[in-house]
């Protein structure tokens, strides 16, 4: 008769409390896994709403009016196209997805038109590509606001003539509430074209980091190190209401998972407390016939052990469904991303064993010091 | 092979300290059969579990076959329990998830020993328990349960047996038959420590020593 014997068959025996205490841990591992999971995917979505605010940097030449600038909504400056790549490919600058763009303000059809060259985005060196923010628009191609495709009548596919370069019409825009309803977008080479200003721009839009503290500060030092012909904005409301979703679902997601681990590991404690009492006789007897107190601690502690491999294992498998299901009904736009986070199962199979060990460990020291004479002779 | 030195026990409770033994001195021989008689509450239990190392005294020492009992490490004195002393009590302590012959087996849990599945067997069959051997406790009347008690006592051939009123939960008939198992394991030359309120098992002794308030009265 080995120890492990007694084990297994002291759980088929109790097999309902062995249950509860697998329930216990499989539901805090369900909850662990689901939350975090659906934090990822919450993470994703909220990355993906938030991008589609727009980006929050502009770098414009270091000797803009600012006062202009927000005025008119571009740089009365420019530079040189090839910045977009300096400050993209410069070690230290903490943004990403840089556009290179032309605007200016122009007379078309009798309209008031913000004309904007865009180039493709360029993604930060040495981080991992990630798809585009913004428009990626082909040459010869046109994007027009809402307010200028509605009054003038402009469908999608027409063929429109700006400053002598015709252009086909591939997008006409919602509308947004913002000067994008009054925008034209064109590649920039063709707007460079159009406005005789061939491998000029005036702003580069970028997403900066989303990091509390001094971010604008060290920013600016950052670009002044990487491009010193520049200067950098940042429109603040744009990243503080980035930053305080994120930090909000870090902060109550922390918060649950911290209950959860607080309740599930008192419940597997109040169990092996449970499971010590109605076996005080039992281990009275196990003493009396001359096994020693490591082994009978360990007839608890692999029992912990045990409830908290197969809760783990439980668990992961039913947080992940969990996230399958819900996950599609609560993200709407980066559901197809949702997938099992299969480094979590590594972290709950090592995790819920050592919780339930230490929740049981208590337990186990009564149960190997408490007095036979007391067990034993209680009729 | 058996000797008490002044062995004093106090249980330290909310209430104070309640002396369970006190001063506490004699010796039982190498094949001798001891009864021991007292009141409820006297010490009976206390003073078996201390000679079977299992409740170390306050004071005192407690000798079995040579050896300081509690001189000895905690692992030692689990080992030295497994290989000399059986245990038997009157709520029988079977272990209710595990067959008859399961039971009589748990001894072998402890380590060391050649004993096995057939000498359990042998003692199954000794005590007529064989068809019961794929029993679980709870389906076998308490005589048989204190006869599976009484083999997993036996199962390592320990030279000491300590019963705590073997016969307490059983009818004459059962109870006769139980103490008959005992003057057996005794006339092949085992030493038996017998706690009891019962004449009849007394009977079986050579010696009757009384405990009273924790003290030796005879």
């Amino acid at each position: 008769m080995s120890v492990a014997a007694l084990l297994f068959k002291e759980i088929r025996f109790r097999w309902l409390s062995f249950l509860l205490g697998l329930f216990a841990v499989a539901a805090a591992v369900t909850l662990f896994v689901a939350l975090l999971s659906l934090e990822r995917a919450s993470e994703d979505e909220t990355r993906r709403l938030m991008r589609d605010l727009g980006f929050n940097l502009v770098i414009v030449p270091k000797d803009t009016n600012m006062e202009d600038f927000w005025a008119s909504d571009y740089a009365d400056k420019e530079m040189p196209e090839e910045y977009v790549e300096r400050v993209a490919n410069a070690k230290n600058v903490s943004a990403e997805h840089y556009v290179a763009m032309l605007r200016k303000r122009v007379a078309w059809r009798g309209k008031q038109v913000l004309l904007t060259g865009v180039l493709p985005e360029l993604g930060a060196l040495g981080k991992k590509k990630k798809s585009p923010m913004g428009f990626q628009i082909p040459p010869g191609s046109a994007y027009v606001g809402y307010e200028l495709w509605r009054s003038l009548g402009i469908s999608d596919g027409d063929t429109v003539e700006v400053l002598g370069k015709r252009l086909k019409v591939v997008h006409c825009m919602f509308e947004s509430g913002s000067k994008d309803d009054i925008s034209l977008y064109a590649h920039l080479h063709d707007v460079q074209a159009m406005l005789g200003k061939p491998g000029r721009i005036n702003t580069i839009q970028a997403l900066g980091c989303m990091c509390y503290g001094e971010r604008l500060p060290v920013l600016r030092q950052q670009l002044n190190e990487a491009l010193p012909e520049a200067k950098v904005s940042e429109m603040s409301a744009i990243a503080e209401a980035r930053l305080e979703t994120r930090h909000m679902v870090a902060q109550y997601g922390g918060l649950i998972l911290l209950i959860v681990l607080i309740v599930g590991t008192l419940w597997v404690a109040v169990l092996s407390f449970l499971n010590v009492r109605e076996r005080e006789q039992e281990i009275g007897i196990l003493r009396a016939l001359g096994i020693r107190s490591g082994q009978i601690a360990s007839l608890f502690l692999w029992r912990a052990v045990l409830t908290g491999l197969v809760g783990a294992v439980v668990g992961f498998a039913a947080g992940t469904m969990l996230c399958l299901q819900l996950g599609p009904g609560l993200f709407k736009i980066t559901h197809a991303k949702i997938a099992p986070l299969y480094p979590l199962l590594g972290w709950s199979v090592l995790v819920a064993p050592l919780v339930a060990a230490a929740a049981s460990f208590l337990p186990t020291m009564a149960a190997v010091t408490q007095d036979p004479a007391v067990t034993l002779v209680r009729e | 092979m058996i000797a008490l030195e002044n062995v004093r026990k106090v249980y330290r409770t909310k209430r104070g300290e309640v002396p369970a033994l006190d001063g506490v001195s004699f010796s039982v021989a190498a094949g001798e059969f001891l009864t021991v008689r007292g009141p409820s509450g006297c010490g009976k239990s206390t003073l078996l579990l201390t000679i079977g190392g299992m409740v170390r005294p306050t004071q005192g020492t407690v000798t079995v076959d040579g050896k300081d009992v509690y001189a000895l490490s905690a692992a030692q004195r689990a080992a030295f329990r497994a290989d000399n002393i059986g245990f038997v009590f009157q709520m029988f302590h079977l272990v209710p998830y595990l067959t008859v012959l399961e039971n009589v087996l748990l001894p072998t849990a402890a380590g060391g020993g050649s004993a096995g599945e057939a000498e359990a067997l042998a003692l199954l069959e000794r005590f007529r328990m064989t068809d019961r051997a794929h029993h679980k406790p709870a389906e076998l009347s308490t005589g048989e349960r204190q006869r599976a008690a009484l083999a997993r006592a036996l199962l390592r051939r320990p030279g000491l047996l300590l019963a705590d009123e073997p016969t307490g939960n059983l009818d004459p008939e059962n109870a006769a038959e139980v103490m008959s198992y005992f003057t057996e394991y005794h006339h092949e030359g085992g030493t038996v420590v017998l706690v009891t309120h019962e004449q009849a098992a007394a009977d079986h002794a050579h010696r009757t020593v009384t405990i009273r308030g924790g003290k030796l009265a005879q």
